[in-house]
């Protein structure tokens, strides 16, 4: 006779924090990890403060003025070198006065004159050595220029003389500082012999001008792009490179390391769970991943303090803490979601060398985005927002810069951490199971496929595909956005937002049902229902739209709630008059209420059903529903959440008592068709008296009947619809810890 | 203790093809009893093995271990089970003591009752000498005792050896020996699987040859040697087993001519 498990789940509680700590003690211990958390910061971000003060330098932007060491080869040369050049430099002031004149501009400040990388920002001071050999000089970096006057007479050239003085400028070729020296001395030179030919042909009595032909450079009227645009990116950048590699070691090492070493079938062989363990390892690579983040943090802050370079990268008054603490909180999402991944790729490998074939790809492929935000104008737009790892980079700029967009800012974090519990999930699938610990034949992508199929999909799979359903939505919603500014007529337009919708909600978790071998009637939850149900899912959709109404404006009333959306909302109904009725209820009733009915209560209702209490099921899948109708036009509105998530409850509770979705269909279609009618004849009912405008609220004997109609239809449904069924609807599909 | 019924697993090879490792095995052990689950290269021991364990899911049939099944009961079967293998690896950067109490831990032993008891085995297996080391530093022959003690460490009813001297020298295989007799004398029921014969010999009660995933016989020595009519178990399980079948008739067509 077999005994049944007493299994007391605080059993395994206090393991985690026990396992961790027996991971961060054997990774911590470990020289590579050292390497990786301390030495590489220590030698990085020097090296990298010399590299950026060297690109100030070249950018002119250097806090002091360069000097120029010139060398000639006697005091009287210098002298006279050094007069004439005063002269070259006296007659640029002048010719720079007269142009200003004829400009008609007044005298400009030096500080709005002296842009970063102008070579105007900081005059150079010239430092006169007295040397022997200048070619050695020159060669050994003991001066930048040397300057052999050969022919002198003794003096200046006098203008009514007829010889010229000659002198060599022994420079380095391919050195910056000795090309900044030539240029500098050749152009007071070439000022000095204009102000001498002027005096010239005035000693002569020629009244032609000096030089007859003038060429002005004149800079397109674009805003100035300082060399320096990319370094608020690339600090972030730097810090996110040296995150991701202080994770990889880790996640090799706790998972294709550990099965290299032959200490994984042991592990796996306890009786803590294959999630526990996962749990575990994964919170050592972050606290490994966050480690790294912190020690880069504090080496790059005290690098940048020790090199002066504090001003220039973060400005005169440094980096705000309330900066650094959300730049620390954004490190700590992004180590969250890269440690997930690198944790889910290693888990395939069946050796470390193994491991590190799948990450290097991985590796390249996330810094490739990151580069491209180093790029000047790459914004951080909505379709941006959702793309891994550059949404981040370009978030963290955005902090550096002071000019984060709350609702990028929540995109980017919403998204970051979709992708990381995704990355779980598939983690959780794959470390440790049958087909890769023991690699058999068949190989590990037996994973994907399971035969067996069965009727609900698990948790994983649903956040899965949440994951990915949701940029998904997104960017489908960006780019109806887009779509709406081009030349495109409003039929047109919700055509496509029927394909969007349809492919989002219908053809996503349709994919994701075969792949995860998933039955279709079962995981969409496609049966008759019972036909009490479609009587209460009529009455509930007629009833509760004045209420959604109400309670929009109520929230509008609370603190103004995106007024942006209430135009925008404006703007779309009264477009939307202009199609016909069919289309309209097509596109804004019918599609969503059937594509968002098998997804919502479908598709993600039957997974949490296999794994939540009811209630607790309901519950999540409206708070998704509400997540998902945050966005509208490519414009954030927490209203919608929350009458959404609402209406999510009801459909999910339909959906329960049905055991079908089709009476979520009528009701969403009924709701949402209503609505439409409403709209669509506002003008006809203002006519009647019932104003309907965004505005306005509904007559007081409106809201009554509508609350009489809804309780009916609760009614109904409670009683009508008997208990839950249980077909399909239990705690099915929980798969055992093989 | 432990009861294996039909217990079968098929493996899908990348052609599509079907494998049958473990083809109806059953067999039982008892308390303070040695099984050996004998057999070839790819008979199907080890595979056995995994799936009571919970490893591996058997396509059909089950194991039960102290009446759980390890279909229904994994966490349990585990905890009653002592694992060891010729594979194994070391933490390399804990010391044998840390990592003995990592296991002691993972199998929920309180802290008081796993010193106890690892003062015990490092005292039976004599690592007094480098149980502060590290495992990156131990020997061959010491990493085989920290194995051993590992199992050990949670006081399991049933012990697992897979192939434990594989790898081994004399003096080691010496070590398991005296091992299992260790766990006799406890009362543990335990099941030995390998593949050298001449070693079974010195360590069983009661023995099990699989080959190609099934039972070809099983019973005590004296039994099997009666019913094959040989005097060794190598001369047994070659007489049983196809290859050996075909090698002893085609020796005895060759002493005919």
């Amino acid at each position: 006779m077999n005994k049944t498990a007493s299994r007391s789940p605080d059993f395994f509680r206090p393991r985690v924090g026990r396992i961790v700590r027996k991971e961060l003690r054997e990774i911590l211990r470990d020289r590579r990890t050292i390497l990786t958390m301390v030495v590489m910061p220590l030698l990085l971000y020097p090296l990298l403060t010399v590299a950026c003060r060297q690109l100030f330098f070249i950018g002119g932007l250097q806090a002091d003025a360069p000097v120029l060491r010139i060398g000639y080869k006697d005091r009287r040369s210098a002298q006279l070198v050094n007069e004439w050049l005063a002269n070259g430099e006296g007659v640029l002031n002048q010719e720079a006065e007269l142009q200003r004149r004829q400009q008609g501009d007044e005298p400009q400040d030096e500080e709005t004159l002296a842009l970063p990388g102008s070579p105007d920002a900081v005059e150079p001071r010239i430092e006169s050595l007295i040397l022997e050999d200048l070619d050695q000089a020159v060669k050994d970096y003991a001066i930048d220029l040397g300057i052999r006057v050969s022919d002198d007479r003794g003096g200046w050239p006098i203008p009514s003389e007829d010889w010229a003085a000659a002198s060599d400028l022994i420079y380095l070729p391919g050195s910056h500082s000795g090309q900044q020296a030539l240029d500098f001395v050749e152009t007071r030179l070439e000022a000095a012999n204009r102000g001498f030919l002027t005096l010239r042909l005035r000693s002569l009595g020629v009244s032609q001008r000096p030089v007859p032909w003038i060429a002005q450079r004149v800079p397109a009227d674009v805003e100035v792009q300082p060399q320096t645009a990319a370094l608020p990116t690339l600090l972030p950048l730097v810090l996110i490179l040296m995150t991701m590699a202080g994770a990889a070691y880790p996640a090799i090492d706790l998972t294709a390391g550990e099965r290299e070493r032959g200490t994984l079938e042991v592990l796996v062989a306890s009786p803590v769970s294959r999630i526990v363990l996962l749990w575990a390892k994964y919170i050592a690579v972050l606290v490994v991943a966050v480690l790294t983040a912190g020690v880069n943090l504090i080496v790059m802050r005290i690098s940048v303090a020790i090199s002066g370079l504090g001003p220039l990268l973060l400005g005169e008054e440094g980096m705000p803490t309330i900066v650094l603490v959300q730049i620390v909180a954004l490190l700590l999402l992004f180590a969250a979601f890269f440690s997930a991944t690198l944790l889910a790729v290693a888990s395939f490998a069946r050796s470390f060398r193994e491991a590190q074939a799948l990450l290097i790809p991985l590796m390249v492929v996330a810094i490739a985005p990151g580069i491209v935000s180093i790029f000047p104008h790459v914004e951080l737009t909505s379709a941006l927002s959702v793309v891994p790892l550059l949404n981040v980079v370009l978030l963290a700029r955005d902090l550096f810069q002071l000019k984060a967009d709350p609702v990028m800012t929540i995109a980017v974090l919403l998204s970051t951490a979709l992708y990381a519990v995704a990355a779980l999930a598939v983690a959780a699938r794959v470390f440790g199971s049958e087909s890769v610990l023991y690699q058999s034949e068949a190989g590990w992508t037996t994973w994907l496929t399971r035969r067996e199929r069965r009727p609900a999909p698990t948790i994983g799979q649903a956040v899965l595909t949440l994951a990915l359903a949701f940029p998904a939505n997104i960017l489908v919603q960006n780019t109806l956005a887009q779509i709406a500014r081009l030349e495109m007529s409003m039929s047109q337009q919700l055509m496509l937002t029927t394909l969007g919708t349809v492919l989002v909600f219908a053809a996503l978790p349709l994919v994701a049902l075969r792949l995860g071998s998933v039955r279709v009637v079962e995981g969409f939850r496609i049966a008759g229902g019972r036909p009490l149900a479609y009587v209460a899912a009529v009455l509930l959709g007629l009833s509760l739209w004045p209420f959604a109404h109400e309670l929009y404006l109520a929230l509008q009333g609370t603190d103004g709630l995106s007024q942006l959306y209430a135009d925008k909302l404006q703007e779309y109904l009264d477009r939307l008059r202009l199609v016909p009725l069919p289309l309209v209820l097509l596109a804004v009733a019918i599609a969503p209420a059937v594509c968002e009915e098998l997804f919502f209560r479908g598709y993600l209702l039957s997974a949490l059903r296999s794994s939540f209490p009811r209630w607790r099921a309901i519950v999540t899948s409206a708070i998704v529903f509400g997540v998902f109708h945050l966005l509208m036009n490519g414009v954030v509105a927490p209203e919608r959440f929350v009458s959404s998530s609402l209406l999510g409850l009801v459909l999910g509770w339909l959906c329960v008592r049905s055991g079908s979705i089709f009476p979520g269909m009528v009701l969403h279609a009924t709701h949402n068709g209503f609505l439409v009618l409403v709209m669509y004849n506002q003008t006809l009912l203002e006519s009647w008296g019932w104003g309907l405008s965004e505005e306005s609220h509904l007559p007081g004997w409106w809201l009554v009947v509508a609350a009489i109609v809804a309780i009916a239809g609760m009614v109904v449904l409670q009683r009508g619809c008997g208990a839950e069924p249980s077909a399909g609807d239990g705690v099915t599909g929980r798969t055992g810890d093989a | 203790m432990i009861e294996v019924h039909e217990l079968t697993k098929e493996f899908e090879r990348a052609d599509g093809s079907r494998l049958v490792a473990v083809d109806h095995l059953s067999f039982s052990v008892g308390a303070g009893e040695v099984y050996g689950l004998l057999g070839p290269n790819g008979a199907g021991k080890t595979t056995t093995l995994r799936m009571i364990m919970g490893l591996l899911a058997p396509t059909s049939g089950y194991a039960t271990v102290d009446d759980f099944r390890t279909n229904d009961d994994v966490a349990e079967v585990r905890r009653r089970i002592g694992l060891v293998q010729a594979g194994t690896g070391m933490y390399q950067w804990l010391t044998v003591h840390e990592m003995l109490s990592f296991f002691a831990d993972l199998y929920g032993v309180d802290e008081s009752v796993a010193e106890e008891r690892l003062a015990r085995l490092v005292k039976l297996l004599e690592m007094g000498s480098y149980e502060h080391r590290r495992c990156s530093t131990l020997s061959t022959g010491e990493r085989q005792r920290v194995n051993l003690a590992r199992a050990l460490i949670h006081d399991p009813p049933v012990m697992l050896l897979d192939e434990p001297t594989t790898g081994i020298d004399v003096l080691g295989s010496q070590v398991v020996v005296e091992y299992v007799r260790y766990l006799r004398e406890c009362g543990k029921a335990v099941i030995v699987s390998t593949h050298r014969l001449d070693e079974a010999e010195r360590l069983c009660d009661r023995y099990g040859l699989v080959n190609k995933g099934q039972m070809a016989i099983s019973g005590t020595l004296a039994e099997l040697l009666a019913r094959t009519e040989t005097t060794n178990l190598v001369d047994a399980f070659l007489k049983v087993s196809h290859t050996g079948q075909a090698l002893l008739s085609a020796g005895a067509g060759e002493a005919d001519a």
